[in-house]
């Protein structure tokens, strides 16, 4: 913090993030597979084993339902943890305990034993990976009340989301878009600026808003550069926080703009789009221009790398939709 | 002596009802607290039921081989000691009571109303219920007969009628950007808007621009700037539940352009003086020729100008701009016959038109500022007197 | 009321089946008769307390079963016959030590001090997990899905180790739960790291209608060894074998040798729950056997021996469980339901605004 702007990594920042945390709270640990001597698959605890020691920053056997479980445990012994699921599908082994009780324990015991855990999971596809390594888990998580959900699509961003993460008292997940490890973006880290529940205009327009998160933040605005040579002005809405859902951003944007698509890879049915497209109705239905539209994963399993392009949202897809919405 | 009524609880996890296999007491008996009373059944298990008060029964309420549904009294206690209770079974901390009942109510069904078969979107239906239309009387002339807001605007008489004749029309579709500008309009043509005028002798205004070699425009952009300076709501807006009266002066200034009607915003015209709003005006109307004008050029107008005078129209009736409670048209300045100390002489005169949001402001008010306007425009000290 | 005379003497019938394989240590025999060493480092008081917290957790289980039948608690699950596993394993630990427990364990509740009307708002349906203070009473909150509990036993154990506290964890657990996932990874972790941790199993026998054959091939115990740390199987009807063993293990734990699995062989005598008929999948004759390793009879039959009971304290007993029964009866028909506001204030520390207030000004008709 405070140094020079320089050009960052989704991976450098975030490791960067872990790293000022760890320095900041003697009492926080990390741990997971892979994270200590090899510094995780994707880098991002590269060097935090060697910086804070093998008792704050080690690595678990295989087992992410035990890596959820101590976290609880570590919770109730009054040490906040930051724990990692290698990778979005083998976050599944440990929904039980994510769901059950990290979730739950401050509601099950009346407030008395706060979660303080933060759960990274590299996330999302994109990056011509093996079957399994491409999912978009988020709904589970937005779906289960106690927990919070953001999805960072930028590094400085994501260093700040993920400090949030960790100094919020509640369990927060973080999805780690895989896709935008290595994106760089040019300027200086800061943990202050928008916290969690916050989304953020990074694209003013008025004739559309396209709503998404994390690696598709990318492709919308590519979209909307698209748009603005046809002289379509189309507003991009980073939500960043997926839970809680910065109600008042999209508010105001689908009445300024009369009309939403929503853009995400999970597959479409009760995926984030849902949710939004009912939260817009909700809270601007009598400005609305048209239906909201969805673009999306489609309702089928990740497909395999070579089919990977077919399925992803593209900036073309994204566009047509704006246009769709706009000649409605 | 108090009577208490046990009413079958769930003896299981969500069980409806149970049978009732045997009675293991009888009216008039004795039992202490917790001394088994009946066997029921249910679908998952045979249970025996313990007495939950020491006392007599005083009344069984079925017979072996009813089915009892959750929630019915079964034993009626009488109770050493206890008050009456009002209610059987004190606190229902477990709501049986309201999850019992469930009578297949029969819902009416309300009569359709046309206006859910019209088509149209959330938006048009707001207009139409804002201006009184019923929406499934009106044909929609939309892709697959959509209700448009033209449509119920006319409907409302808000528009002339659409005619049914065959007038050999060319249809012309409509761009992203007219469509906009058409949504736009219609819905700040909704708004309760009243437009006055006065005519301006502009020798002085002539006089004094040519010397500064400047349009008019700037001139009379900074009269106003004097003029809200002491008339404050005149640069206002209404959100619906307030009235916001803004210290900076943003002026929009419609311009027409190839692609339609734009209205770039001259921000902060109260802190500039003539010969810089001049050349904001200049850069603002070259950009929005050119397609350049982004949209924060466009967006947060405080009150706005039309200079229809720039192709030779008198007078106009301008539509208010969006966030605006003022938008001024002025005229064409030409030679005009005024009446000067009772003489009729020729002088540069012209109009100005003002429409303002009636919820904002009322005429006696817009009329006092546009005297105080006038003062400015039509005496030379008081144009000098302006930041140049 | 019980007494000894209730099944009399040795018993001659067959011991529950899963009791069969090696030899669990065993201090009293089923027939009040020591055969082992019963200075387990107790004193005539600790002793006689030990008889009275069997009668008194035996008789308010009693009350609740009585209580759900009522409509005043929601399913309850029984824990008769395991009183001596579970008195005797929490009273082998310290005052500051930390218990994860089931859904089963409210004897090792009252020993830990945790206030019986608080723990049974869980089956009153008026609080889910602790409503007790679960850092105050070293009383983990009551845990439904199975094993789950155990990592977090082996994290909070963790802790104790990284801040170099002596406080020695236990995780309870049943038969079924060693078929979990989360037993064996909590269990893996334990070893590897040497956590200070107990890992104190009560085989009853029955994980609801599968009995102990048909949920594992192997002992229970003998399963440490592949997690290279120490088992033992001990009689859990037997309450100073538990003691025992569950002392020596709090004892290693607490030196840093590392955690012990206990397999404790007991019998679950109720149904799983209130909600639960177990005519369906075992006989009536299965159970009246197993009534005669009941942990109380053996346990009052050798204090009698000793000198240290007798038909007055034994009835002393008695009358101060019925007591205990009424006013824990009292206090959870007094108990009621929290505000509609609880189901949100507790939910987040920093609660969101947007969409989650307005559900919660909605739900409290806001």
């Amino acid at each position: 913090m405070g140094e020079s702007a320089q050009a960052w990594t989704l991976s450098g920042a975030l490791n960067r993030a872990l790293n000022d945390a760890l320095a900041d709270d003697e009492r926080l640990v990390l741990f997971g597979e892979d994270v200590g001597r090899s510094g995780g698959v994707f880098r991002v605890t590269d060097g935090l084993q060697e910086a804070f020691g093998e008792r704050r920053v080690f690595d678990t056997p295989v087992g992410e339902a035990a890596i959820a479980g101590v976290a609880v445990g570590l919770a109730f012994a009054g040490r906040p943890s930051v724990i990692e699921f290698q990778f979005d599908a083998f976050s599944y082994p440990a929904l039980e305990q994510v769901i059950d009780h990290v979730a739950k324990m401050r509601e099950r015991t009346r407030g008395r034993v706060d979660m303080p855990i933060t759960i990274r999971i590299p996330a999302f596809g994109g990056i011509r990976g093996k079957e399994h390594h491409g999912e978009s888990p988020e709904t589970h998580y937005v779906h289960t009340a106690g927990l919070k959900v953001v999805v960072p699509s930028s590094p400085l961003d994501g260093y700040r989301l993920l400090r949030a993460a960790i100094h919020d008292p509640d369990p927060v997940v973080v999805l780690e878009p895989k896709a935008r490890y290595w994106a760089k973006e040019t300027g200086s880290l800061a943990a202050d600026g928008p916290g969690i529940g916050v989304g953020r205009v990074l694209r003013e327009g008025d004739a559309c808003t396209v709503v998404t998160y994390g690696a598709m933040v990318a492709r919308a605005l590519e979209a909307a550069d698209v748009l603005a040579e046809e002289d379509l002005r189309a507003r991009v809405v980073d939500l960043r926080s997926l839970s809680p859902l910065d109600d008042d951003l999209l508010a105001r944007c689908a009445r300024e703009t009369g009309r939403v698509v929503v853009v995400h890879e999970a597959p479409r049915t009760l995926g984030m789009g849902a949710e939004i497209a009912a939260r817009v109705m909700e809270l601007a239905f009598d400005h609305l221009e048209a239906p909201v539209e969805r673009v999306t994963g489609w309702d089928v399993p990740y497909p395999p790398a070579s089919l990977e392009d077919r399925y992803l949202p593209s900036p073309d897809r994204i566009a047509d939709a704006v246009r769709t919405t706009v000649t409605y | 002596m108090g009577e208490r009524v046990f009413s079958l609880p769930d003896p299981g996890e969500g069980l409806t009802e149970a049978e009732l296999i045997a009675w293991l007491v009888a009216e008039g008996d004795d039992v202490e607290l917790n001394q088994p009373i009946a066997e029921v059944e249910t679908s998952k298990a045979v249970v025996e039921l313990p007495s939950p008060y020491a006392g007599r029964i005083v009344r069984l309420h079925a017979q072996p081989g009813n089915m009892v549904p959750v929630g019915r009294p079964l034993v009626t206690f009488h109770v050493p000691g206890a008050a009456d209770a009002l209610q059987p079974e004190g606190s229902d901390v477990h709501g049986y009571a309201a999850r019992r009942s469930s009578p297949d109510a029969d819902v009416g069904s309300a009569a359709p109303s046309r206006a859910h078969s019209a088509r149209a979107t959330p938006a048009v239906r707001k207009l139409a219920r804002d201006l009184a239309v019923d929406i499934g009387a009106i044909e929609g002339s939309g892709p697959g007969g959509r209700v448009s807001a033209g449509d119920v605007r006319a409907a409302s008489g808000t528009w002339a009628a659409t005619v049914s004749e065959d007038l050999r029309s060319t249809r012309e579709e409509l761009t992203p950007v007219r469509r906009r500008i058409a949504e736009n309009l219609s819905e700040q043509a909704a708004i309760p808007q009243v437009t006055t005028f006065r005519t301006v002798d502009a020798s002085a205004l002539e006089a004094f621009r040519a010397e500064l070699g400047v349009s008019p425009l700037p001139v009379v952009v900074s009269a106003l700037c004097r003029c809200v300076a002491e008339h404050p709501r005149m640069n206002a807006s209404w959100d619906g539940e307030h009235v916001s009266v803004h210290a900076k002066v943003n002026v929009g200034l419609a311009a027409d352009t190839e692609r339609g009607l734009v209205v770039p915003v001259l921000r902060d015209a109260e802190r500039r003086g003539i010969g810089e709003l001049a050349g904001e005006i200049r850069r603002l109307a070259a950009a929005a020729r050119e397609g350049r004008l982004g949209v924060a050029d466009m967006a947060n107008a405080t009150i706005a100008i039309s200079n229809t005078g720039s192709y030779g129209s008198e007078a106009g009736t301008p539509i208010l701009s969006p966030g605006t409670a003022v938008t001024m048209a002025l005229g064409v300045i030409a030679p005009r016959a005024l009446v000067v100390d009772g003489a009729v002489v020729a002088r540069p005169a012209c109009t100005l038109s003002l429409t303002f949001d009636h919820r904002v402001l009322d005429g006696a008010a817009v009329g006092r500022a546009l005297t105080d306007l006038l003062d400015v425009l039509q005496e030379s000290a008081r144009l000098r007197d302006l930041p140049r | 009321m019980l007494s000894a005379s209730e099944h009399g003497g040795l018993s001659t019938v067959a011991a529950p089946a899963h009791w069969a394989g090696s030899e669990p240590f065993r201090i009293i025999a089923d027939d009040g008769s020591a055969v082992g060493d019963p200075d387990v480092g107790l004193d005539d008081d600790a002793l006689r307390d030990i008889l009275r917290r069997m009668i008194v957790s035996r008789r308010l289980d009693r009350e609740c079963i009585a209580l759900q039948r009522q409509g005043e608690l929601t399913v309850y699950p029984g824990f008769e016959g395991q009183e001596a596993a579970q008195i005797g394993s929490a009273l082998a630990l310290g005052p500051e030590d930390f218990v994860f427990p089931t859904f089963r364990e409210l004897a090792v509740a009252l020993v830990r001090g945790v206030d019986a009307v608080q723990y049974l708002q869980y089956h009153r349906g008026t609080w889910h997990g602790g409503p007790y203070d679960p850092r105050a009473t070293r009383f983990g909150p009551i845990c439904i899905p199975i094993a789950t509990q155990i990592p977090h036993a082996a994290g909070y154990a963790l802790g104790q180790q990284l801040d170099g506290s002596d406080v020695v964890t236990a995780a309870y657990f049943g038969d079924g739960s060693t078929s979990e996932g989360d037993f064996h990874e909590a269990a893996n972790l334990a070893g590897l790291w040497r956590l200070p941790l107990v890992l104190f199993c009560q085989n009853n026998g029955w994980a609801i209608s599968v009995p102990t054959a048909r949920q594992t091939a192997g002992e229970i115990w003998r399963r440490a060894e592949g997690y290279g740390f120490g088992g033992v199987r001990v009689d859990g009807n037997d309450i100073l074998a538990v003691y025992k063993v569950t002392r020596d293990a709090v004892v290693r734990a607490r030196a840093h040798d590392g955690p012990t699995l206990i397999e404790a062989l007991t019998y679950r005598l109720g149904a799983h729950s209130t909600a639960d008929d177990p005519g369906r999948y075992r006989s009536e004759a299965e159970v009246k056997a197993a009534r005669a390793f009941d942990p109380l009879p053996r346990f009052e039959t050798w204090l009698r021996s000793q000198g240290l009971a007798d038909d007055a304290s034994v009835a002393a007993c008695h009358g101060e469980a019925e007591a205990f029964a009424m006013e824990v009866r009292e206090g959870v028909i007094a108990t009621e339901a929290p505000p509609a506001a609880w189901m949100f204030d507790w939910t987040y520390a920093e609660p969101p605004g947007g969409s989650w207030a307005q559900q919660r000004a909605e739900a409290l008709g806001g």
